[in-house]
């Protein structure tokens, strides 16, 4: 899932502004491979363990003393709308924990801070990302 | 037609191998026997183990359990014998289940899945 320009973006109570980009990356942290007797080639595969990684990345127009550290953990919560208007907007949100934060500056530029989330999952069952209209 | 075990299909849910272990004679030291010579006494041919290796797959934790289940019920005591077949032509009599071991909890992904080894072994002397 990669969402460009959200409407608004906010961790916890806290509103980050300027965002370009939210991606929410899945990858797999154990997968599952077996053969048989049979030939060569893989005959069953699945990933029971799996993680779901955020990333956004938003722009700083002025210095932050107090930004989002490693080990934080809130609900992050984005809108979503398929056009300009506010048709089809729609919600997302997941229970995070921040990994990563970093600083790009370079000169003429705006800073940008690029942040690394992981999703939890509410009973290790449920998909992180919670999708649901945007009135709820 | 799948691998069994007295004709029972226990493995085929998922993935499975069968393998044979060291065959040939039992070899001990003359030194147990009241020995003082560091030779060696052949006592006889070793037990034929085979051990099938593999994974359950189920859709839900009840069916897997299912499965298990399935499994562990033919570990009798005593064991009573039976052909084992690996369901690609060839097949062994006289052969007793002995032990069935998991390797790690069972694991959900797309589906329930655990692994295992059981372990049959054609007893010299039937128990």
């Amino acid at each position: 899932m990669l969402i460009l320009n959200p409407s608004s973006v906010k961790f916890g109570t806290t509103p980050w502004e300027n965002v370009g980009s939210i991606a929410v990356n899945r990858s797999a942290a154990e997968t599952l491979v077996e053969w048989t007797a049979g030939g060569p080639h893989v005959a069953f595969a699945d990933v029971p363990r799996q993680r779901v990684e955020i990333a956004v990345k938003h722009g700083l127009t002025r210095g932050d003393m107090d930004g989002p550290r490693p080990g934080e953990r809130a609900t992050l919560v984005w809108f979503t709308a398929p056009g300009a208007s506010d048709a089809g907007r729609r919600k997302a949100s997941a229970d995070c924990v921040v990994l990563d934060v970093e600083h790009e500056i370079a000169l003429g530029r705006s800073a940008m801070r690029s942040v690394t989330l992981l999703a939890l999952s509410s009973d290790g069952s449920a998909d992180p990302i919670v999708l649901s209209d945007a009135e709820s | 037609m799948p691998s069994s075990f007295k004709s029972k299909n226990l493995f085929g849910s998922g993935p499975h191998e069968f393998a044979i272990a060291k065959q040939g004679q039992v070899v001990v030291s003359n030194l147990t026997l009241g020995g003082t010579d560091p030779s060696s006494t052949p006592i006889g041919p070793r037990e034929i183990d085979i051990t099938v290796s593999g994974r359950l797959v189920a859709a839900s934790e009840s069916a897997l359990w299912t499965l298990r289940d399935a499994l562990t019920a033919e570990l009798l005591t005593p064991p009573t014998a039976g052909t084992l077949a690996d369901g690609r032509g060839r097949s062994w009599s006289g052969m007793s289940f002995i032990a069935y071991e998991e390797s790690g909890s069972s694991r959900v992904g797309r589906v329930w899945s655990v692994g295992y080894v059981a372990t049959f072994r054609r007893f010299a002397t039937v128990p």
